[in-house]
């Protein structure tokens, strides 16, 4: 199983991307990301061993001259950030692969901030997963050792039953104080984003909706007669597709992403829309990285 | 609407696979999706702005339907009957005998048939065609797809009244296969006739008017009928008839129909032009009454009796009866026994055949021939001959005489031995007339004398050899003929000639009469008794006309009543002798004038009764099937 969501390619592109990201963090004021905060003066707050690429500026140089070691001056806006990966795992994420693809960025997310020393939390939702106790969060986790930790148990998180995206949303304990939080979903749920949203922005929460979608459900190809089954509620629905109708669809369709990328925006939050059959790089640089 | 094919109503049953196929087709191909919402709400909206596509599986299926029910509709060929349609019209007159009933002083029924249908020959469109036809004893075409409007009212005018009866229903079906075309081919004047027998377009099949005082609602709605009875009330002579008394003198029998009320009628008697006698008699209503004239002179030749009061009909108002010379033919053969020549007399039908023998009593009354059939005594007239008739009475005519084998010299011939020789018949009218289809080659003789006539009016017929065999004269009216053989020493009698020169001979003694009592009704043959020696007649008709040099034996166009009169002339123009006979109209059926349909078309001039011409609505359905099936593709790719 971890072959088939974590091969030796995707490996491979974790790497990439973690230099690229260091190379990018590198050129601000410090630390993995972009702060909420930036622009505020900075307060020190601890030293660090000097690692290649960090600003020349921050090296305090007292303490080279009395340790003989260069070490790196830390301040609050550089601080350890806590990072919640926030995976639907209902029944519909399970169709046309968007659960590998929402594990994939999860975990490329993952490594990316545990390389950065940043805290990683891992809270699936869906009924009988989460709070439910089903499947327990992981987290938080400090450290690249915690990779491989992390790469299992995305491995192992099984399928949820569907419930409502608000209900679960509000079952996750997010540690007090400010944070960033990347929601993995399809955003098929019956009640709704607005209130997961409002929730996540509630709780301090720097968030990114990241919206995936397959491409069957982009464009789907089906036609004549059918009896769609809902995946998650079992709702039953004939219909005869017609190429009129599938117009229809994909206006409605085009609709229902715009109304994501609105209410995100009234959260201050970011709406990506990533397709589940998008390359994993693509995805995270041109989607998920500034 | 009328369907001419009811069988094409199975192709309804398409329906039942139609329907068969909506019922199985409803099964839906599952397919699992991350949710429905965005197919809800894209169909939500699709049906917002398209509310049937609710039922747009419904309606696809209804349509189909009624696409299906139209093409079986046209199928079925459906008509539609029109009235007052197409270009073309046929014009049917009945001129039968009723026709000529003249009502409420009005004028008379062809008169105002004529009149409506001139009404309509002068309101005819451009192009127009109209056919002309009488209905009388005979239906006769006067115009066929005329466009001259001039032409079609000179016909019209010049339609004569008949005498007879008509049968307006055949002419109706004379005019429908003409125009709907048959399949032997039906003739129209002037034209070779229609073979093979399209059948054309209902659309372009005439208007068929019947002018008529026939109630042919029976007939069933195929034509604009114009009925022109009025139901008035109508007396006819019927039948005319006689009786001639032993003294002589007539009995006069006429039989009236009174169709009306019972009333009193006055009958006149006419002979030979002159008013004999009047009678009144009364009629009950809806009745026949008879009237009985006695005492008539037993000369008159041509007998009239007449209403003295006209009505609506006067073409019934008289009969005419000629008088013939007797009532039927008296014969007498004296002779032994001769079974071949007695069968031979009675071939004709008015033949009274009476037999004796030479040393048996005569038997009374008048005889207007005597065959003596050779043998001892049988050559001389009967002496001594047993009648009751008074003293006083009138003297008889002496009949024709046939004589066989004369064993004495006559008045007007002497009889001498002849040897045998050939035999050669004269070359004279009376010769041809009396041995026409007799070849005398095959006769054969036992013994013959020869007949030296000794009377100029005599006239040699056959010679055997240069001596006469059979002589004959006529004098006075009185014919004799006389063959110089004995039948019995012969072979004559068995010779299938026999026969022919037996009724050629009674031919010339006793021409033939017309009808029982000298009369028949029109449209009857007539046969006219030529003489043996006749050339040609005159026949002079009723209306004064008179047809000259003729020499047919029958005559068939007696159509106007009254009396035929047919003068004989022979080779030299001189007149031999006149024969008459009486025709009279069709006063049976066609005196009963009140034949107006029921229900008040008494006294309308038309009556509708429906249209020949049915328009099809084949090109309708196929049209409206065919919007159908485009509606339901449109539907489909909706």
């Amino acid at each position: 199983m971890a072959e088939q969501l974590f091969d030796a390619a995707f490996l491979g592109q974790l790497e990439q991307l973690r230099l690229r990201f260091r190379g990018k963090a590198a050129g601000q004021s410090g630390g993995g990301r972009r702060s909420r905060q930036q622009g505020i003066s900075p307060e020190f707050s601890d030293f660090r061993a000097y690692q290649l690429g960090d600003d020349l500026r921050r090296i305090d140089w007292n303490a080279y001259a009395r340790f003989g070691r260069l070490v790196t001056k830390l301040f609050l806006e550089e601080r350890q950030m806590r990072v919640h990966l926030i995976i639907d795992q209902s029944a519909s994420m399970q169709l046309f692969g968007k659960h590998i693809m929402a594990k994939r960025l999860a975990l490329t997310l993952a490594y990316l901030a545990l390389s950065s020393y940043d805290q990683v939390s891992v809270m699936p939702i869906g009924e009988g997963s989460g709070a439910s106790q089903a499947s327990p969060p992981l987290g938080p986790l400090t450290g690249k050792a915690q990779f491989l930790r992390t790469a299992q148990y995305l491995e192992e998180l099984p399928a949820a039953r569907t419930s409502p995206i608000s209900e679960e949303i509000r079952r996750i304990r997010f540690p007090a104080g400010p944070g960033v939080s990347y929601l993995f979903t399809d955003a098929f749920s019956q009640d709704g984003m607005e209130d997961a949203l409002a929730y996540l922005r509630y709780q301090k929460q720097d968030a990114t909706l990241v919206h995936i979608l397959a491409p069957e459900e982009l464009t789907p190809p089906y036609e004549g007669e059918l009896r769609l089954l809902d995946a998650e509620t079992g709702e039953q629905k004939e219909l005869e597709i017609t190429p009129a109708l599938a117009a229809r669809y994909r206006k409605a369709l085009d609709g229902f992403c715009a109304g994501l990328k609105e209410a995100c925006h009234r959260n201050g939050f970011r709406y990506e829309a990533i397709p589940a059959n998008l390359d994993i790089r693509e995805a995270v640089l041109g989607h998920l990285m500034d | 609407m009328q369907f001419q094919n009811p069988w094409g109503a199975l192709a309804f049953a398409l329906l039942i696979p139609l329907l068969l196929l909506y019922l199985l087709k409803q099964r839906y191909e599952e397919q699992t999706v991350p949710s429905v919402l965005l197919w809800d709400a894209a169909l939500t909206q699709w049906e917002a702005a398209h509310p049937w596509q609710r039922w747009r599986k419904n309606l696809l299926f209804f349509l189909q339907a009624a696409a299906i029910c139209l093409l079986a509709l046209a199928l079925m060929r459906p008509i539609r009957p029109v009235e007052g349609l197409g270009r073309d019209k046929v014009l049917l007159v009945d001129v039968s005998l009723s026709m000529q009933a003249v009502e409420e002083g009005d004028a008379s029924r062809l008169d105002r048939a004529k009149a409506a249908a001139r009404s309509l020959v002068e309101t005819m469109r451009p192009g127009e065609e109209i056919s002309l036809m009488t209905a009388g004893m005979q239906n006769e075409w006067l115009a066929h797809r005329s466009t001259d409007k001039g032409e079609l009212l000179r016909l019209i005018d010049g339609i004569a009244p008949g005498y007879g009866t008509s049968q307006p229903e055949e002419a109706l079906k004379l005019a429908e296969a003409l125009y709907g075309g048959s399949a032997d081919g039906a003739e129209t004047p002037g034209e070779a006739g229609n073979p093979g027998g399209e059948t054309p377009a209902a659309e372009n099949l005439p208007t068929l008017h019947i002018f008529t005082d026939r109630d042919l609602s029976a007939v069933g709605g195929s034509a604009v009928l114009h009925n022109l009875a009025r139901n008035a009330a109508n007396a006819a002579v019927t039948r005319l008839s006689y009786g001639r008394s032993s003294s002589g003198d007539l009995t006069v029998l006429g039989v009236i129909q009174n169709n009306g009320p019972a009333t009193t009628l006055s009958m006149e008697l006419w002979a030979d032009g002159a008013l004999l006698d009047v009678q009144e008699i009364h009629a009950e209503t809806d009745a026949a009454a008879n009237v009985l004239f006695e005492g008539i002179d037993g000369g008159a030749s041509q007998l009239i009796l007449a209403l003295g009061d006209p009505d609506a009909l006067e073409a019934d108002n008289r009969a005419h009866c000629a008088v013939a010379e007797g009532s039927g033919r008296r014969i007498l053969l004296r002779t032994q026994r001769n079974v071949f020549l007695e069968k031979a007399l009675l071939l004709r039908e008015d033949v009274e055949l009476y037999k004796s023998g030479a040393d048996e009593t005569l038997p009374t009354g008048n005889f207007q021939l005597l065959v003596l059939d050779g043998g001892p005594g049988m050559d001389a007239p009967p002496e001594g001959e047993e009648s009751d008739a008074p003293d006083d009475a009138p003297p008889t005519e002496m009949p024709h005489m046939w004589t066989f084998a004369p064993q004495a010299d006559g008045d007007w011939f002497t009889v001498a031995d002849a040897p045998p020789a050939a035999l050669r018949p004269a070359d004279s009218p009376l010769a041809r007339a009396l041995f026409q289809h007799v070849d005398w080659d095959n006769l054969r003789l036992a013994e013959a004398v020869a007949l030296q006539p000794t009377d100029p009016a005599a006239e040699i017929l056959l010679y055997m050899g240069d001596a006469p065999l059979i002589v004959a004269r006529e004098r006075e009216g009185r014919k004799e003929l006389v063959f110089g053989f004995d039948l019995h020493n012969s072979n004559l009698p068995l010779e299938k000639d026999f026969p022919i020169l037996v009724q050629n001979a009674l031919g010339w003694f006793l021409p033939l009469q017309n009808g029982g009592g000298g009369q028949l009704a029109v449209g009857q043959s007539a046969s006219i008794p030529l003489l043996a020696e006749t050339k040609q007649y005159d026949l002079h008709l009723p209306g004064g006309q008179t047809l000259k040099g003729q020499t047919q034996r029958q005559y068939e166009n007696t159509i106007l009543p009254g009396f035929y009169t047919a003068i004989q002339y022979g080779e030299d123009g001189q007149p031999l002798g006149q024969d008459s006979f009486a025709v009279n109209a069709a006063a049976g059926a066609e005196s009963e004038l009140r034949t107006a349909p029921a229900g008040g078309a008494s006294g309308a001039e038309t009556a509708e009764n429906g249209v020949l011409r049915n328009q099809t609505l084949l090109p309708l359905f196929i049209l409206a099937a065919l919007l159908v099936l485009l509606v339901e593709w449109w539907a489909y790719h909706r």
